[in-house]
């Protein structure tokens, strides 16, 4: 999988784009989209708390590799929009689903067969697989999402402002 | 529904115990695929299992001597216990001497994905904080709530359809 800065940086760049539009997504609902990026990639925490540990704990086999499926993702943003205020839910939930899904769309650009995930377990067990065209250990990615991040603030904070300026009612939120 | 602190601490333990019952789902499911390292087709796992070559260094015993292995052998025959890095070196396949580069571009990973979740905790402590009274997390709100002000709390306004719901 690509490096979880590129990850969440493009999760970034997304919901400021979005912001352009829709204009509830604040810089602080913005770093919600950061945190759904990251959702998928828990299934790291097999380092922490191995299979075999889990295992032993609860006298079941355990794998973290649902965690990495839109099931896990699933669960984990319906967790996480319960944790907020119900105000923010439905806000929460959407920005969470943003992170994740392009979470696995980048995956899913990486070489074959690095990028292959069962996806959409547990609907169906199949592997989807597509010609990627980078590498997880690509140095380029990460300074290649700064760019668009930083490109993408700018440009919402621009419209943003365009937009306080026609309409001098409403003043900005930072 | 799922309002009250209680009621969502009730829903967040629902929903964890539904996610590890997904974790011993794929456990069960997922244990063959785990056991093929590096096996992403889409096949039946069983047959998969079945045509699996564990012996892993057949292939490469089959190979005829190269060159590199050749001049290896005469290395080792040569240094005798003068240069241990020449015999090492001598000693391992040619194919397995980029060890440095592939840890290296491990490195770096872990250490911009590391970099990756700190920026987004950062954010997280500087835009969010927690409500202890409610249980819950919201964003801060620095701006004073005022009807020509759009904050994240008329946000939420305007993402719930208007309603104000108090907890």
């Amino acid at each position: 999988m690509a490096d979880m800065l590129t990850h969440v940086l493009i999760a970034l760049t997304l919901a400021m784009l979005f912001s352009i539009r829709y204009r509830w997504i604040t810089p602080r609902l913005a770093s919600v989209a950061m945190a759904g990026a990251m959702l998928p990639d828990l299934n790291r925490l097999k380092w922490v708390v191995s299979p075999e540990t889990a295992e032993s704990v609860l006298g079941l086999s355990v794998s973290w590799r649902p965690m990495h499926s839109i099931g896990g993702v699933t669960i984990a943003i319906c967790i996480g929009a319960l944790l907020v205020r119900p105000q923010y839910r439905r806000a929460v939930a959407i920005l969470l689903t943003v992170g994740a899904l392009s979470h696995f769309a980048l995956d899913l650009l990486l070489v074959p067969p690095a990028g292959s995930y069962r996806y959409l377990w547990p609907i169906t067990s199949a592997d989807i697989v597509l010609p990627g065209f980078y590498s997880s250990r690509d140095r380029w990615t990460a300074p290649v999402a700064i760019v668009l991040a930083l490109g993408s603030r700018s440009l919402a904070q621009r419209r943003r402002q365009r937009s306080l300026e026609t309409e001098p009612t409403v003043q900005a939120d930072d | 529904m799922l309002e009250t602190p209680l009621r969502r601490c009730l829903g967040i333990i629902v929903l964890t115990v539904g996610l590890v019952g997904l974790f011993v789902l794929g456990g069960a499911g997922w244990s063959v695929d785990a056991a093929v390292a590096g096996d992403s087709s889409g096949a039946d796992e069983i047959v998969v299992l079945a045509d699996a070559n564990f012996d892993l260094g057949a292939d490469y015993r089959e190979l005829p001597p190269t060159v590199d292995e050749e001049s290896a052998s005469e290395q080792v025959t040569a240094a005798g216990v003068g240069d241990g890095s020449r015999i090492a070196a001598a000693l391992i396949a040619p194919s397995d001497r980029c060890n440095d580069v592939r840890l290296g571009g491990l490195l770096y990973v872990h250490a911009i994905s590391i970099v990756g979740a700190a920026v987004v905790a950062g954010r997280a402590l500087v835009g969010w904080r927690i409500d202890i009274r409610g249980l819950a997390l919201e964003p801060r709100d620095r701006l004073p709530v005022d009807p020509g002000h759009e904050t994240d709390r008329h946000v939420a306004l305007a993402t719930d359809g208007g309603s104000h719901r108090g907890e």
